[in-house]
């Protein structure tokens, strides 16, 4: 049995008649990671805070395997306070408290050295790098002892090393711990490298399943943009130059899409 | 010494004396929520909307007398405070506009309550600058047990207040009453400033609620550092202020604020100092 599934989830705000999403179809099984891929603005942050609870669903059912477990939350580094200075140990402290987490010194110490933040647990969370918060955070989430984490976009500000760094650690975690993880990036090769499961959200269209049969045509449809173009918005992320925030009806030049290949999206013959 | 000897000498200063004590300690445990929380627009609109309050109070009651004042005073205020604390929650607007837009209509109701009813009154004066003379016994009695109260909250909800100013979103995923903290907070930012308004009065408030918790947040490298640093500086300028304002026979409200705003950027100048030395 899956530890989450989503049947007919659809949201909208309640003063406004457009849904912003609508028959959400998606399932979680242990040890599994999910990603939920998107264009900007196509629901996926709405998705990710109805899963942690912070929004209700308007329609449709949220089933958890285990309706008292706890997710752990992973939330945008942008929301966290920069002007508390707050060490890593007080913000493991203050969670272990938040919880009433037994054993709380003895799971704090398991856990810096699980994330290998041991020598660092006395740094000022808002001094460390873009890398090292993220890992606080995964820290702080794993004390929750979740079957569910969640983290949202956690490759934002990190440099291809820095993601290849995360991602392994959440690699490592999910073997160690069997949590699943459902990770919404927009990093498009870094979501569909290391995921088993793909949702590609776009308001009110969307595709659930296993990466391996996610098609060029899938993506072309669900983001409105031609796959070549996914791409070189990808390119451009690498490089740190965002030139193409909103892939709807694209009309940009493609000129250099033959030398952009991507190993896992399967083209399709026409 | 004189300077000193007065507190003890005269009813009325030992009064200012101790409500300055009890309110700068308030300021001192309040200010560093207030400014890492962002709520500093928060706080002035609390403390004109008091304005308000206070026209209301003196046009409905005709009293003076401190208890009345105080308790019509703070109960307009808190309604005066619900409407402003649901807007910002809900946060279906900016909350910014929202705030300046109940800023002003306060503001300007208060004034016009104050002209059309309250004109023989030249109290307003008093309630809009702070006037240490009017402090009578009842209204120690009364700050005392706001401060037993708040440090009461303190010492039970700390950890978890720090916790959803630090991360709300986390703490909402963990099912903290982070709603209930948010107008818990507002509240007591409202029985603060009007407790506080006769003394440093509804316009200079604004200096110890929110002085003490920015010089903490800029100089301090952990949390204990921060409350620390925001009591100890808010007691002290506040005495050191309320000690000259006597002296050179100056209004307390201004004084204090002043006091604090000197202090506050000889601490940066030091910092600032200390800072290119050790570099050297």
């Amino acid at each position: 049995m899956p530890i989450l599934k989503a049947n007919q989830l659809s949201f909208k705000f309640p003063d406004e008649n457009n849904w912003i999403l609508k028959d959400i179809n998606f399932e979680v099984s242990s040890k599994e990671i999910l990603g939920i891929i998107g264009p900007n603005g196509g629901g996926k942050s709405t998705l990710l805070k109805i899963i942690v609870g912070l929004l209700k669903p308007t329609e449709g059912l949220l089933e958890f395997q285990n309706p008292s477990g706890l997710i752990g939350y992973v939330p945008q580094m942008i929301n966290i306070n920069r002007y508390l200075p707050i060490t890593v140990i007080e913000y493991l402290n203050l969670q272990a408290r938040a919880i009433k987490l037994l054993n709380a010194d003895a799971k704090i110490k398991e856990t810096l050295k699980i994330l290998e933040l041991e020598n660092k647990k006395d740094y000022l969370f808002n001094s460390m790098s873009g890398g090292e918060k993220q890992r606080v955070l995964i820290a702080k989430t794993l004390l929750i002892s979740p079957e569910l984490i969640v983290l949202d976009e956690p490759t934002t500000g990190l440099d291809s090393s820095g993601q290849d760094q995360l991602l392994n650690i959440i690699e490592d975690i999910r073997l160690q711990l069997k949590s699943a993880f459902i990770i919404v990036d927009h990093n498009l090769n870094q979501v569909l490298r290391k995921s088993d499961k793909i949702l590609c959200l776009n308001r009110t269209s969307h595709w659930h399943d296993h990466k391996e049969l996610l098609t060029k045509n899938i993506l072309e449809d669900i983001y409105h943009c031609e796959l070549e173009h996914l791409l070189i918005h990808e390119n451009d992320l690498k490089k740190g130059v965002d030139q193409h925030k909103n892939h709807q009806f694209c009309t940009h030049d493609h000129s250099d899409s033959n030398t952009i290949k991507h190993p896992f999206i399967k083209r399709d013959k026409r | 010494m004189n300077m000193i000897n007065d507190f003890f000498q005269y009813d009325f200063l030992f009064f200012a004396f101790l409500g300055t004590l009890a309110i700068s300690l308030l300021g001192g445990l309040l200010s560093p929520f207030i400014i890492a929380r962002s709520n500093a627009f928060m706080g002035a609109a609390i403390s004109h909307s008091t304005l308000l309050s206070l026209s209301v109070t003196y046009a409905l009651f005709r009293s003076t007398e401190g208890l009345t004042l105080f308790f019509w005073t703070l109960l307009f205020t808190l309604i005066l405070t619900s409407f402003i604390a649901y807007g910002t929650i809900k946060k279906k607007m900016p909350s910014d506009g929202f705030i300046g837009i109940f800023y002003s209509a306060t503001l300007s109701l208060g004034v016009n309550v104050h002209n059309l009813f309250n004109k023989e009154n030249g109290d307003m004066l008093n309630f809009l600058f702070g006037n240490i003379l009017t402090l009578s016994k009842e209204d120690i009695y009364l700050i005392y047990l706001l401060l037993i109260f708040v440090v009461f909250l303190f010492y039970f909800q700390f950890k978890n207040w720090i916790f959803i100013t630090f991360d709300e979103d986390s703490a909402r995923v963990l099912k903290l009453p982070v709603n209930l903290f948010h107008l818990a907070f507002y509240f007591l930012l409202t029985i603060l400033i009007v407790t506080m308004s006769k003394i440093a009065g509804t316009i200079l408030i604004e200096a110890f609620l929110l002085i003490p918790g920015f010089l903490a947040l800029s100089l301090s490298k952990n949390l204990k550092q921060v409350f620390a640093i925001s009591i100890i500086f808010s007691l002290t300028s506040s005495i050191i202020g309320l000690i000259f304002s006597n002296y050179f026979e100056l209004p307390s409200g201004a004084t204090l604020a002043a006091t604090q705003f000197l202090l506050l950027a000889l601490c940066l100048i030091l910092k600032k100092s200390y800072n290119l030395i050790i570099k050297q």
